[in-house]
């Protein structure tokens, strides 16, 4: 598919034994790569959040492919060393899986370990068969990306006003590049997405380099919008889903799926479907330091001694979702 | 990121005990409030400029009330778990058809309607200055620094229309 690429597609690329991982913190200031050389590395730009989610599972699946890179392959027969291969790879797992508090990494991790068990049940030499595995699982994630970025691109018609919040990595952005090549013109009302304002410094900087238009609104503001039929849809991205359809997404995202709902807006969710959790209601709730809320470069936004309640996320109820969007990619060898 | 290690179960005993507070209140209003048996008061911070969420603050601490303040887009979760037991806005003007309020309110109506939580309105502050609609750098700056590319674009209500035959009028 012939598509310019957002740098918020893929923020993180393995290249010559080094992870060149987009600090994502920096954007719209400043366009920089950080090098990971190591799984400390990669547990540290995790834990700092230096990437969002999307770019926290490339990291995860590349350190794999960074740390095996540095072993030699062992002989064929020699057990011992496919066995050092394979504890090294559970190792890396291991501090991976410590890397975020509250994201289920283990579900990424584990894919990981099976195969190397895999590799050492069938006698095969592990670091080939993950390495082939997981370049193949990368790959095949990336052709479904893409894919949804077309399907995407399809919905959107000519004269659409899309509501969107937080960031879809990359997709949104890369499908209004589409559009404008088919010549349909359309615009982008963006939440900014309060505390950390993703939506004002990623998805207005992406879609602007993608040459969309794209118009920056306080998150209070979603349901004027509707209401005066600035919007015509909305599309928004989702961290988890379950296999009710319900998910979870960026805090914001239920209440604008419910003004939607008041103001018969469509509501477009990009999900990837997955049968481990039952509900919305079986994603445990994840509440993160009002320090991060009542502050803004190191000062207090509010004088006196306030609280703050900051959720780091909503689940959108599955009833609210007017059409899911999916990716799925298999696991298997 | 700092994760609390609060639980379903932490907020489930919090269930129908909290009041939502937005807009710029009348002084007035906190004597009332100083009445009410509530277990939370949320104060929605109120972008672009927050002045309703530092008048509220500083009217609840003043009469030793206990603000706790969560972003725009945060008011949707708390209804998802249940937490609202009424909801109270600021408005500028009112009638049978409904109230203008401060921008945000229009959300808040859509929640409360879904989660049957009741609205009462009380009277703003102030006359609302003659703007409705905000400048561009409103939502580009926060707390005058930048949050978006330079050449972007703003839209910026300030206030909004809710039809509500059902907000109770304070």
């Amino acid at each position: 598919m012939n598509i310019k690429e957002s740098s918020l597609f893929w923020p993180a690329k393995l290249k010559a034994g080094i992870l060149s991982v987009l600090d994502e913190t920096l954007i719209p200031n400043k366009f920089r790569y950080i090098s990971v050389r190591n799984t400390k590395g990669a547990v540290d730009v995790i834990h700092n959040a230096k990437t969002r989610i999307f770019g926290q599972f490339l990291v995860v699946l590349n350190t794999f492919l960074l740390e095996l890179g540095k072993i030699k392959s062992p002989k064929k027969g020699d057990f011992k060393s496919q066995q050092k291969v394979l504890k090294k790879v559970q190792d890396v797992a291991h501090d991976l899986n410590k890397s975020r508090q509250g994201f289920p990494f283990s579900d990424v991790t584990l894919i990981i370990v099976r195969w190397a068990i895999m590799a050492i049940d069938s006698g095969l030499d592990v670091k080939s068969f993950v390495k082939n595995n997981t370049e193949g699982y990368l790959e095949s994630i990336r052709i479904k990306r893409l894919e949804r970025v077309e399907k995407l691109s399809e919905i959107i018609e000519d004269g659409d006003s899309i509501l969107t919040h937080y960031n879809v990595s990359g997709e949104l952005a890369m499908a209004a590049y589409l559009c404008k090549k088919q010549k349909k013109d359309i615009r982008f009302f963006v939440a900014e997405t309060r505390p950390n304002f993703e939506g004002a410094k990623l998805t207005c900087w992406e879609l602007e380099e993608m040459g969309a238009r794209a118009t920056l609104i306080a998150d209070n503001a979603v349901g004027s919008v509707m209401s005066d039929r600035l919007v015509n849809k909305v599309i928004v991205g989702s961290d988890r889903s379950c296999a009710n359809g319900d998910l979870s997404s960026k805090v914001g995202t239920y209440q604008i799926a419910v003004a939607a709902r008041h103001f018969y807006i469509p509501f477009y969710a990009l999900t990837q479907p997955s049968d481990l959790i039952r509900t919305g209601k079986d994603i445990p709730v994840e509440i993160r330091h009002s320090s991060e809320l009542l502050k803004f470069n190191n000062k207090k936004i509010i004088r006196g001694e306030v609280d703050g309640f900051y959720p780091g996320f909503d689940i959108v109820p599955h009833d609210l979702i007017t059409k899911s969007i999916p990716i799925s990619v298999t696991e298997n060898a | 990121m700092r994760k609390l290690n609060i639980t379903d179960s932490d907020l489930a005993q919090m269930k129908n005990s909290s009041i939502v507070l937005h807009g710029e209140f009348d002084a007035s209003f906190f004597d009332l409030l100083k009445t009410k048996d509530v277990n939370k008061i949320f104060v929605v911070e109120g972008r672009p400029n927050l002045d309703s969420s530092k008048i509220i603050c500083k009217e609840l601490l003043k009469r030793k009330l206990k603000p706790t303040v969560i972003a725009d887009n945060m008011v949707g979760f708390l209804f998802y778990k249940e937490l609202v037991k009424e909801v109270w806005l600021a408005y500028d003007q009112i009638d049978y058809r409904g109230a203008f309020c401060f921008i945000g309110a229009s959300i808040i109506g859509a929640l409360s309607k879904r989660h049957s939580v009741p609205v009462f309105c009380y009277p703003a502050k102030r006359k609302r200055k003659k703007e409705l609609i905000g400048k561009t750098k409103d939502v580009t700056l926060f707390q005058a620094i930048s949050i978006a590319p330079k050449e972007t674009e703003g839209y910026v209500p300030l206030y909004e229309w809710v039809p509500g035959k059902n907000f109770v009028v304070k």
